[in-house]
């Protein structure tokens, strides 16, 4: 089973990321959120319509795009565009400036199939953008750009969230997840491990620690764990201390009297790509 | 729906394969009526020397028979005349009689043409993926369905039609510059246009059955295996069977009857009196409600399974 029991939530407005390793049925997700596979139990409601069978009263209103962006092959970028314009009615002016917006303008004449991973992902983004969307539920949106699309494509999440929108953002990139989500939700092995705003789902790492570096590693784990500390190997030559910054001194003085001297010691940052790996058990 | 069906409209025009297959009948009539323009020929005495020289030749083979075996009779090994042999080595280009019957061929071969760009239409939707941008777009199914079975209709009947059309006025200099118009009347115009459109119909029943097939297949070459396996395989099979009592409901029956093809055995008539032929012209009526069915039935149960399937 792709997705088990999963309950998610997504607030209104921001950037809500949707976080999970490979296979832990992210895109399932999303596919049942837009109608493409159909739950065996449960539901699902998009802006408030059940999906599948509420989905067309909403659908002009949600911008998605599943994994790797698909349009015909031997198509210009500009022609997928009209022909999806076309199918939902809207007018053809609003082709230029999405394309524009995405930085494809001037290629958008080339056929589809002769684009990089990272045009296809641009293109995608304008084939959104053009519904003017209230909600949009973007699968690894970033897949294939290079440092600078990257920047862009974050940027042009943040406006779009800044102006109101919702952006459901399924992706791996989790430093990335983190420089635009407003809120995030973990998913592993079909199940959600955490909900909530960034900062929330980053306190669950447990509080504060140190990372500990010193000659003889086995032996400073050892004479910390014995010292009363919670102390776990990080896997880069280095400890984990568990303590509040206020107990520095006390690492340093057990450590000293114990005969090791300290080669580094500064407080543990607290990622979401560390969070992301103790909950779905992907951690060292 | 008129939104989906311009877009439908839109893509297809747009296919390299349309356009190929388009400009390839197109120049294809212009070749054959050029080729037929150069063999044929005004002089009615035309092929009249073929015709003597078989005779002669049929002549010299029977009195080389009878030298070599005298005990031989001469009734054995009978001679045409030439006037026997003469019409079917006259080079005039009769329009009026030849023209119904090579529109009936051209019209079978745009059916095989239909079968294929119907399948390839529906087929490379799915074989892209771009089926699931479109169901982002519009998630109801019906309705995707129902545009692109409209739109591969409608318009590879017009598209049939037109080459078929097409076909009659680029010979028409044939028949009156290289062969003879006699005949040439109200009533065969009538009978052409009444092939152009079984034609069309044909061709729409081959685009919907392909459409729907490929629609269950999801991929273009299924439809072709399946059209393979049924036209080549079951068909001729299922018309051998209870002494050919379910061929008047096959393809093999109703595709030519359709058509109005003439010489068609008429299978209830074929085991007591050999060769029997049907009339000039078929009435359409039946082929057209039985084929119509057919392919209703196809489109319903392709609707359900698209409908209910997952697409992953």
């Amino acid at each position: 089973m792709a997705v088990d029991d999963l309950t998610l939530e997504v607030p209104t407005g921001g950037v809500f990321g949707f976080l999970g390793p490979n296979g832990s049925g992210k895109t399932t997700t999303i596919r049942c959120l837009l109608g493409l596979v159909r739950p065996n139990d449960g539901s699902c409601t998009v802006l408030g319509a059940r999906v599948p069978s509420m989905l067309p009263s909403v659908i002009g209103k949600v911008g998605s795009m599943v994994e790797t962006p698909t349009f015909f092959g031997g198509f210009s970028g500009r022609r997928n565009l009209e022909l999806l314009a076309e199918a939902s009615g809207l007018p053809r002016r609003v082709i230029d400036p999405v394309l524009e917006r995405v930085g494809l303008a001037d290629r958008s004449g080339d056929r589809f199939r002769t684009y990089s991973l990272g045009m296809k992902q641009r293109l995608g983004l304008a084939s959104v953008l053009m519904k003017d969307p209230e909600l949009l539920i973007l699968d690894e949106p970033a897949n294939g750009l290079d440092p600078s699309g990257l920047k862009d494509v974050r940027d042009l999440l943040r406006s779009l969230a800044d102006e109101g929108r919702t952006v459901f953002l399924s992706s791996h990139l989790l430093n990335e997840v983190q420089l635009i989500c407003d809120s995030v939700a973990i998913l592993a092995r079909g199940r959600c491990s955490a909900q909530g705003p960034v900062n929330e789902v980053l306190a669950m790492r447990g509080g504060s620690a140190f990372v500990v570096r010193a000659p003889k590693i086995q032996l400073a784990k050892r004479v910390l764990t014995e010292a009363g500390f919670r102390a776990t190997f990080r896997g880069d030559r280095s400890i984990r201390v568990k303590a509040s910054p206020d107990r520095a001194g006390r690492v340093t003085r057990v450590l000293a009297d114990a005969g090791i001297y300290l080669t580094e010691l500064r407080p543990e940052e607290i990622s979401l790509e560390a969070v992301f790996l103790e909950l779905t058990g992907e951690g060292p | 729906m008129s939104g989906l069906l311009r877009a439908e409209v839109l893509r297809f025009a747009s296919r390299r394969l349309f356009r190929l297959a388009a400009v390839l009948a197109v120049t294809g009539v212009l070749a054959a009526a050029l080729i037929s323009f150069v063999q044929s020929s005004r002089d009615p005495n035309s092929g009249l020397a073929e015709a003597r020289d078989q005779v002669a030749n049929c002549e010299r083979a029977r009195e080389r028979f009878l030298a070599e075996d005298p005990r031989g009779s001469a009734e054995e090994w009978q001679c045409p005349t030439v006037e026997e042999l003469r019409e079917g080595y006259d080079k005039r280009f009769e329009y009026a009689e030849t023209m119904p019957d090579v529109s009936r061929g051209v019209a079978a071969a745009l059916f095989v043409a239909s079968v294929i760009i119907g399948a390839s239409f529906v087929g490379a939707e799915w074989g892209s993926g771009s089926i699931t941008t479109l169901l982002t777009w519009e998630p109801r199914r019906g309705r995707i369905l129902a545009a692109k079975v409209i739109a591969l209709v409608v318009l590879l009947a017009l598209a049939t039609a037109v080459v078929l059309a097409w076909l009659a006025v680029a010979f028409l200099p044939v028949g009156a510059f290289r062969g003879s118009l006699d005949g040439l009347t109200r009533s065969t115009w009538w009978t052409l246009a009444g092939i152009w459109a079984r034609g069309a119909g044909l061709a729409s029943f081959g685009a919907a059955v392909a459409a729907g097939i490929a629609t269950l297949t999801r991929n273009t070459a299924g439809v072709v295996g399946v059209a393979f396996a049924y036209g080549v395989i079951l068909d001729p099979l299922l018309g051998s069977v209870r002494g050919g009592r379910l061929r008047p409901w096959l393809l093999q029956h109703n595709v030519p009857r359709l058509l109005g093809f003439l010489n068609v055995p008429r299978p209830e008539a074929e085991v007591s009196s050999g060769f029997v032929t049907q009339p000039l012209m078929l009435s359409a009526f039946r082929p057209l409600v039985l084929l119509a069915i057919y392919a209703a039935a196809i489109l319903a149960i392709a609707y359900a399974t698209f409908r209910s399937r997952d697409v992953t």
